[in-house]
């Protein structure tokens, strides 16, 4: 190996080094979406602004909380509440290694899938999250993460109202701003 | 004759409308399946749809917004228990209408706009759907069963069999069907309903249609065979209807209709004509209360043997209200430049409606209507609907 490629080597693995050192923390902006499916082209999404973050050395642990989740139907979200025992486990909780991600640059978003393991319904679940994380000029990153779970994994009983029955596939999408701290 | 055809134009506005409601999009509802029997919206309500007439559309008189719906929501208040496998329903729709031509009152009655029975059957993938009802002398004629000339007759609006699959998400159909064409909007005297005859007041036709609904799009196309209460065969008209849709968002739709049809003696001309209409429709409700839908349609006629196509356009944009819970206000502009010919006419829709109760619901409409060679009409019209 020659002295070029090993002083990009040592840039490269510094760069990496000094990335994953970050501190993080969460900015305004940040949203999720849960996506369900029903027959005849039903579709049912719930919203929420409400997504904390925290990190460790080693985690990135992301929190939403399950009563603020809105469908724009009142009836639909006392429904999910209690589907989800709201009361009992008040949040679904995803936690991602940092060794598992690819941090972005100011030049180059990164993108990728992580190995992650969701808590909900006081289950935990390994799952896969699909991310694309963006870097702005201010400092801010857009992170867009996105997982897909079956409600039976996770002892939900797949719900069914008046004859129109909820698929068990389930899409969740995440968008949060985070800034280094 | 400007008097007569302003007396015609607005005897013509006696809206005898079946429930379909596009503004639902507002609860992020853009596909019509769960609620309704016909996958493309429009006539009998499924178990679900009735929970949501009761949840979304009535007023709440107090009851919390996240209150389970009661057996009021049900066929006869509950009084009746079906199957599951059984959907019946009716409607009762009365009105009183009055009509002016340049100011003088030339027509004033009693209507009777809906008296009808309908049952929809679920065996595993199969689908039986009918309606049958009454129609007083004169009104509902694209859709008699019976032949009275004189007095009223038996009607059957729609009548099929069908096969879903795939999850529910395609629905083959053989029978009388809604014709897939443009918003399936319940004002039936609407310029758009009315040039693109694709109403679900009588327009319906024989034919096989296939719908597909997926949680972002939707479309139905139908191989359309003729309207067989038309006699003789040659007014039957053979063609295909058929659109798609997309759900931009939960709250925005943009859809897409087309329509080709060809009779060997047209119903206004009695000549062999081809006619089509292609349509543009849009949804979108960018606040919950507010919904605006619009409907674009080039019209095209043709003579068939004559090189003669004549074109024409019709539109109409409505804004729906919601001030209160159950109470609409709403507005439209329309206009219509027919094929046949003769100056663009303008309509001005005005009105408000209000869903008392689950099984009952009250609108009134004011449509002005106008062109450059014709009087302009006032329609007042009050309906009270009364839903089994």
């Amino acid at each position: 190996m020659n002295t070029r490629n090993l002083l990009t080597g040592f840039f490269l693995a510094l760069a990496v080094a000094t990335q994953g050192a970050l501190a993080l923390s969460r900015t305004g902006e940040s949203s999720v979406t849960v996506l369900a499916h029903g027959p005849a082209g039903l579709r049912i999404e719930g919203k929420s602004p409400q997504v904390s973050f925290e990190e460790d050395d080693a985690v990135f642990t992301f929190k939403v909380p399950i009563a603020p989740i809105e469908t724009g139907i009142d009836l639909r979200d006392r429904h999910l509440r209690e589907l989800l025992e709201a009361e009992k486990f008040p949040a679904a909780i995803l936690r991602v290694s940092r060794s598992d991600l690819t941090f972005p640059s100011q030049r180059e978003p990164a993108d990728g899938v992580a190995k992650a393991e969701l808590t909900l319904h006081g289950q935990s679940r390994p799952v896969e999250v699909h991310y694309r994380a963006e870097m702005s000029k201010g400092g801010v990153t857009k992170v867009r993460g996105t997982l897909q779970f079956d409600m039976r994994d996770f002892q939900i009983k797949s719900p069914s109202y008046l004859g129109v029955g909820v698929a068990p596939e389930v899409e969740v999408k995440v968008e949060l701003a985070l800034e280094g701290a | 004759m400007k008097s007569a055809l302003g007396i015609f134009a607005a005897v013509g506005l006696c809206s005898t409308a079946a429930s379909a409601y596009p503004t639902m999009i507002r609860h992020g509802y853009t596909q019509c399946g769960s609620c309704h029997t016909d996958p493309s919206g429009g006539s009998l309500l499924t178990e679900y749809g009735r929970a949501q007439s009761q949840l979304l559309l009535s007023s709440r008189w107090g009851a919390a917004n996240d209150k389970e719906p009661d057996e009021a929501s049900k066929f006869l208040f509950g009084a009746l228990k079906t199957p599951d496998s059984v959907a019946l329903g009716g409607w009762v729709r009365e009105g009183y209408i009055w009509n002016t031509v340049d100011g003088k009152l030339v027509d004033h009655r009693a209507l009777q706009m809906r008296t009808s029975a309908a049952a929809e059957v679920r065996l595993g993938p199969v689908r039986a759907a009918a309606e049958l009802g009454y129609a007083s002398a004169q009104t509902v004629q694209l859709a008699t069963v019976s032949r009275n000339q004189d007095g009223g007759n038996l009607v059957s609006r729609e009548h099929w069999l069908g096969l879903a699959f795939a999850g529910e998400t395609v629905l083959v159909r053989g029978g009388r069907i809604n014709l897939p064409f443009g918003l399936r909007n319940i004002e039936h005297s609407s310029f758009v309903r009315a040039a693109t005859r694709t109403d679900i007041n009588e327009d319906q036709q024989a034919g096989i249609a296939v719908a597909i609904t997926k949680d972002d799009w939707r479309a139905e196309g139908m191989a359309i065979l003729g309207n067989y209460s038309l006699r003789p065969d040659a007014l039957r008209e053979r063609g295909f209807a058929g659109y798609v849709e997309t759900a931009l968002s939960p709250t925005v739709a943009v859809g897409l209709s087309a329509l080709a049809t060809r009779a060997d003696a047209a119903l206004e001309t009695r000549l062999p004509s081809l006619r089509q209409a292609y349509g543009l429709t849009a949804r979108a409700a960018p606040w919950t209360p507010l919904v605006f839908s619009l409907e674009l349609d080039a019209l095209l006629s043709s003579a068939l043997g004559r090189s003669s196509l004549k074109t024409g356009d019709a539109g109409w944009l409505q804004a729906d209200l919601e001030v209160l819970r159950g109470v609409h206000l709403l507005g439209a502009a329309e206009r219509l430049a027919s094929p046949a010919g003769g100056a663009a006419q303008y309509g001005f829709w005005g009105g408000a409606a209000w869903f008392v109760v689950p099984h009952l619901d009250v609108r009134t409409d004011v449509i002005r209507r106008s062109s450059a060679d014709s009087p302009t009409t006032h329609t007042f019209l009050i309906q009270l609907n009364g839903y089994l």
